[in-house]
């Protein structure tokens, strides 16, 4: 009875010491500083003042308890050490005299000393001035040479009653008498401590608290179930289906600690009756919480998160500033606020940052006032994130014939997440299975694939599995995977694409083949047959057949842009190049922010000598994603600058290009270097590419990255097999280059390479390749692998 | 040793401040002393140290004064500190408590003075310490942190006759009683202070007695053993102790505060540590948007320090400087200054921009007071003081490296 009653959902300090380190989480290192802090501030001369910083409910009060806790219990402090615990919220600081007094009174009550009482009692028949001297001398006789460690919490709060009289007394209170510890907390960085001008600027050591991830809720959840001695819900976490559940909690708690406290009780919920009533009740119990929380907003601040409330998803700045008739400016900061504090977070595309609540938990819970009687309306929103399409219709399919009021709840509820562009939990689900697979942890990653087996059992889902055990090299369950992903043929024309996106993710072009031409069943319509097939063909490198069935998906769907643009690249590989700019401006007029294509659109201009449209298309790649700018593009852009007469501006861009590297050459960081091919094919003119290779040289070299410029130069060996570059051309090219690098040591291997492509390309005598190390013949083969076919004389 | 940035060192764990303590001790044996120093370098913990630590010939007094508004309340502060030094045999006698106690009708029994003893705040003061000295065999040093402050906070509540009159006052007390010492210091620097009070009219230099005396960073022995010590107290594992304390330390100039902040800051990131970390977090410190070390400030206070009007020669002083791998003399400076300054903008850059070059090495000057900057002792030519605060100046002002 005790444990079910003592996990307190909003007053971690009314909890006991056992049940505070039972729920303890992702902390620990933390706590354990924290006290030795305290220790040494009470055995030794140095005093630490520490802060905690994070929003409401991320666990402040719960780490002020345990410091409480752990350091009453230490015997070494016997003595030593007195506690003043102020409350939670402490309103009637005014003054440095009423924190005095707060601290006063702590001492009195903690240690229930009549006679301390009595005589902070008398003190209120002082005059303001004499009672602050007086306090201040009764405290530290009080104290007695022992340290005072005082807890605070909302110390922004005391702060902003103190003002900077009251701070500054407090300061040299502190700095005068030397046997104060403190250890405070706030939601956010405040004035008092983050201006420069202020007393107590620089004086804590601060510590922001961070969101609890899935593994710390995890950790949680399974300390309450131990706590508890719920095997039910223990064993429950740790099974797919109850991960899966869990994300959707994170997805409603943003992370925060106290909701997923609250929904512990919940997760393993097995009826609808079981899980309306006591929701319900939590969610009214939640609403008071949640409405504290906007009543600590100015009214701006309000207005922008019931705008956010209603909108149910993000929403760009601009919007939300137009929407409630604020100056953007205002909005910007507004948000920007809001982020500090815990309510919204952002995410940024290209220039624009988008904000949505951080809790979509919260809107449910506001939302509850303004659904009077529509308590329906509340459960559906609240059970289309809670379950997953298919567990809704699984339910609804076991429901018996009398069940009215759950058909009515689980029927809407799916009719909701239709509406949905994509369901909460699979969204939930797979945003972490990617962080987890692109920070290379594929043993989380399989466990979040393994959920969406589970709560999806997609073609794709399987195929994820399956490349999470490649990874791991569990190969023979990878095949397993695989097999069983493939077999699970679409029944619905929705299902091809989860089907498509399967196959590619295991690299089966040959079996995406296979299903675009011979099935029939759903019948597949021309455009997705031609799209399958010209992608498939494409990873294949059977770029003309892939032109072919890409041209015919454009045909069939002349609205869609992606088609247009993969057949722009299947295009330009092939050379193509005006053929492949018409491409890519149609792609660019059907998706005018399709960043790829002005990407696209650029190096094709630039193959074709238009470098000053291409420069303009450089730029809006840069104006669109400002990520997107890496090495590749900088650089070429440079060269363009370069090309155009701008050298100036060229070799301050080519520097700035070669910064982004901060000296790696790994070939991940560096893309292609096209500048040097680009330069072959742009122009015969000797002059100019003596003029571009110095300052290529003299800029990668004193970068460290002459290694990159090496491979650009193997690169232009490749355009040396097209026709368009005469025999005398090429033989001056490679002139060119000896002559420019001959002080450049580190060039010599390359030279004696580029040396042998330009006679083999004028003789084709295999001869020319034998006098070369067999080590530098095989880098050089690749290269020149089509000068035979190209140029063999008949 | 526990990183504690911002916290109480406890004397004995002041590392690297024995031979400054030591010459400041002689210094303090012919006069009063004005302490200045770069923020967080531990003058308060150099005071505290000096304090508990003073040897029988010395009678020492350390009080924060920054909360002390007025110059009554500054002298109940001084007769508290005197009262409870002298014991209660002694008050008896003492001359102070006569003069309350007239003004009061009657005898003084709590801390507070009566209201009526405000404008006698002089008599009051020189009484005091009048008793003080009649009844200490030894010489009285008083080390008065935060100083300017008060005289500030004292200024803003009466006016700057008042404030000067105090710093007046103190003076005469300094040459009534030869044993008596004072050591002025703070957060912002006195001559600022003085400065203010001189634009309102007052011509007196009520400091000029006093020596000044700059607390440097730590020498790079002491720092790495702050270092050291430092890394061995919060336990992180690491391969070469001394090169990873040494690369500390200078990755922070050897400052102590910094070298704290990146021990806690490695802390709470783990438990290992190297070369390579300290200077990446050094590096991370310097363009985290909540600027964990204050360098802000550096930027922020300049219109306060120099007003608005100079605010730009500043500004083009410390770019060029920032910008510059090598020291640069006033001339060099000043004709680099031509392309910044605006004439339309105000007439101190209008007399710049005409030849002028006194304005300019004004500037250069109370940028040195103010610990931006330093003259390279050989041939005078100016750099920053601290590569670390120019190295932030150049990210912060996104100048090319």
């Amino acid at each position: 009875m005790l444990k079910e009653m003592s996990l307190s959902r909003y007053t971690p300090s009314m909890l006991p010491h056992e049940t505070l380190e039972a729920i303890l989480v992702q902390r620990h290192e933390l706590i354990d500083r924290l006290v030795d802090n305290v220790k040494t501030s009470a055995l030794t001369g140095n005093k630490h003042y520490n802060l905690l910083i994070g929003p409401r409910g991320i666990g402040k009060t719960h780490m002020v308890s345990l410091v409480y806790h752990r350091v009453s219990k230490l015997e070494e402090l016997t003595g030593q050490l007195a506690i003043a615990w102020l409350h939670e919220e402490e309103w009637g600081v005014a003054s440095f005299l009423d924190l005095l007094l707060c601290i006063l009174r702590a001492l009195y009550e903690e240690y229930k000393d009549k006679d301390l009482e009595a005589r902070c009692t008398a003190l209120r028949k002082q005059s303001m001035e004499e009672a602050e001297a007086q306090a201040k001398s009764i405290l530290l006789e009080w104290l007695d040479k022992r340290t005072l460690l005082i807890l605070a919490e909302n110390l922004d709060e005391i702060f902003n009653g103190l003002r900077d009289d009251g701070e500054q007394k407090l300061r040299a209170y502190i700095q005068n008498n030397p046997v104060f510890t403190i250890v405070a907390t706030s939601q956010s960085l405040f004035n008092g401590v983050s201006v420069r001008e202020s007393p107590f600027y620089g004086f804590f050591e601060i510590q922001y608290l961070s969101e609890f991830s899935f593994d710390d809720a995890l950790s949680l959840l399974t300390n309450i179930a131990t706590y508890r001695e719920d095997k039910d819900l223990a064993k429950y976490t740790q099974t797919p289906e109850g991960r899966s559940r869990l994300r959707a909690v994170q997805h409603l708690a943003g992370g925060n600690p106290r909701v997923y406290i609250i929904f512990s009780q919940f997760l393993t919920c097995e009826s609808l009756d079981q899980l309306v009533d006591p929701l319900m009740k939590t969610l009214d119990d939640l609403t008071p919480y949640y409405q504290a929380r906007m009543s600590y907003l100015t009214p701006q601040q309000r207005k922008v998160i019931e705008f956010l409330c209603e909108k149910r998803g993000a929403v760009s700045v601009s919007e939300i500033a137009q929407a409630n008739f604020i100056p953007h400016p205002s909005a910007s900061g507004q948000l920007k606020r809001l982020k500090e504090l815990g309510y919204v977070r952002s995410h940024e595309r290209g220039r624009e940052s988008y904000y949505e609540l951080r809790e979509p938990l919260m809107r449910i819970a506001l939302e509850v006032k303004h659904m009077r009687g529509e308590t329906i309306k509340l459960l559906v929103e609240f059970l289309k994130l809670w379950y997953s399409r298919n567990e809704l219709t699984r339910r609804l399919e076991l429901l018996g014939r009398d069940a009215t009021a759950e058909r009515k709840y689980l029927t809407q509820a799916l009719d909701a997440l239709d509406r949905e562009p994509e369901e909460p939990c699979i969204k939930a689900s797979t945003s972490d299975y990617m962080t987890h697979f692109e920070h290379k942890d594929y043993g989380r990653a399989l466990q979040v694939a393994d959920e969406l087996i589970q709560i999806r059992g997609s073609a794709f889902d399987w195929a994820r599995r399956a490349k999470c055990l490649v990874k791991l090299g569990r190969d023979l369950e990878a095949d397993t995977a695989t097999k069983q992903a493939i077999e699970l043929r679409p029944m619905t024309l929705e299902a091809v694409a989860d089907y498509f996106s399967a196959l590619l993710l295991l690299d089966k072009y040959e079996d995406i083949l296979d299903f675009a031409t011979k099935n029939m069943e759903p019948d597949l319509d021309g455009f997705m047959r031609f799209f399958m097939r010209g992608v498939a063909l494409s990873c294949l490198y059977r770029h003309r057949e892939a032109a072919e069935s890409l041209s015919r998906a454009a045909r069939a769907l002349p609205g869609e842009y992606y088609s247009h643009y993969l057949l722009f690249e299947q295009l330009y590989i092939l050379g193509r190049y005006n053929e492949a700019l018409e491409t890519v401006d149609e792609s660019i007029r059907l998706e005018p922010d399709y960043a790829p294509a002005w990407k696209g659109k650029a190096m094709t201009l630039t193959r074709l000598g238009c470098l000053d449209s291409a420069l303009v298309s450089f730029d809006r790649v840069i104006e669109l994603t400002p990520a997107a700018a890496d090495f590749t593009l900088l650089s070429q852009r440079a060269d363009i600058l370069m090309a155009l007469g701008r050298w100036d501006e060229g070799r301050t861009a080519m520097e700035h290009a070669l910064d982004t590297l901060n000296g790696s050459s790994a070939p991940e960081d560096t893309g292609y270097l096209d500048i040097v091919p680009n330069l072959l094919m742009r122009t015969q003119d000797e002059s100019i590419w003596r003029k571009h290779i110095d300052v290529w040289l003299q800029l990668f070299t004193a970068h460290g990255l002459v290694s990159i410029l090496k491979v650009g130069v193997l690169s232009s060996i490749i355009v040396l097999a097209d026709h368009v570059i005469s025999n005398t051309a090429a033989v001056s090219w490679g002139r060119v280059w000896q002559e420019s690098t001959r002080e450049y040591k580190e060039m010599t291997l390359l030279m004696r390479l580029l040396a042998a492509a330009v006679e083999y390309r004028a003789t084709l005598d295999d001869r020319v390749l034998l006098r070369l190390p067999v080590e530098e013949r095989r880098v050089l083969e690749p290269l020149i692998k089509d000068f035979q076919k190209n140029f063999k004389i008949s | 040793m526990k990183s504690n940035p911002g916290g109480e060192i406890a004397p004995e764990h002041v590392i690297g401040r024995d031979g400054f303590i030591e010459n400041l001790w002689q210094v303090l044996e012919h006069q009063s002393v004005v302490l200045v120093s770069e923020r967080r370098m531990g003058k308060s913990s150099v005071m505290k140290k000096m304090r508990a630590e003073c040897t029988g010939r010395h009678v020492v007094f350390y009080s924060d004064v920054e909360d002390i508004p007025t110059p009554l309340e500054f002298v109940e502060h001084v007769f508290g500190t005197v009262r409870s030094h002298l014991g209660t045999m002694k008050r008896a006698t003492s001359q102070t408590e006569k003069i309350l106690g007239k003004l009061a009708g009657g005898e003084i029994a709590g801390l507070k003075f009566p209201p009526a003893a405000a404008p006698q705040w002089r008599e009051l003061l020189q009484s005091a310490i009048g008793d003080l000295m009649m009844h200490c065999e030894h010489s009285v040093v008083f080390f008065w942190d935060e100083l300017p402050l008060m005289l500030q906070k004292i200024k803003h509540n009466t006016d700057e006759n008042t404030a000067m009159n105090l710093l007046d006052a103190l003076r005469s007390l300094r040459q009534t009683h030869p044993k008596l010492r004072m050591v002025f210091t703070g957060s912002i620097g006195l001559h600022h202070v003085i400065t203010s009070l001189r634009e309102a009219g007052h011509t007196n230099d009520s400091t000029n007695d006093m020596f000044t005396v700059e607390l440097d960073p730590l020498r790079d022995q002491d720092a790495q053993l702050l270092a050291a010590q430092l890394i061995n107290g919060e336990e992180l594992v690491c391969g070469d102790p001394m090169g990873t304390a040494r690369a500390v330390a200078n990755a922070v100039d050897r400052i102590p505060f910094y070298i704290h902040h990146v021990i806690a800051l490695i802390k709470s990131r783990g438990h290992v540590i190297d070369s390579g970390l300290a200077e990446e977090t050094v590096s991370q410190a310097m363009i985290n948007a909540q600027d964990p070390w204050h360098l802000c400030h550096y930027r922020e206070r300049m219109e306060e320090y120099y007003g608005q009007e100079r605010v730009p020669v500043v500004l083009s002083l410390l770019d060029e400087l920032a910008a510059s791998n090598e020291p640069m003399h006033l001339q060099l400076l000043v004709s680099r200054l031509g392309a910044s300054l605006k004439p339309e903008r105000s007439a101190l850059e209008r007399d710049i921009l005409s030849g002028n070059t006194e304005p300019v090495r004004r500037t250069l000057d109370a940028l040195q007071r103010d610990h931006y900057i330093a003259r390279r002792q050989d041939d005078g030519a100016y750099e920053f003081r601290f590569p670390l605060i120019k190295r932030w100046w150049r990210i912060h002002r996104s100048l090319p490296c």
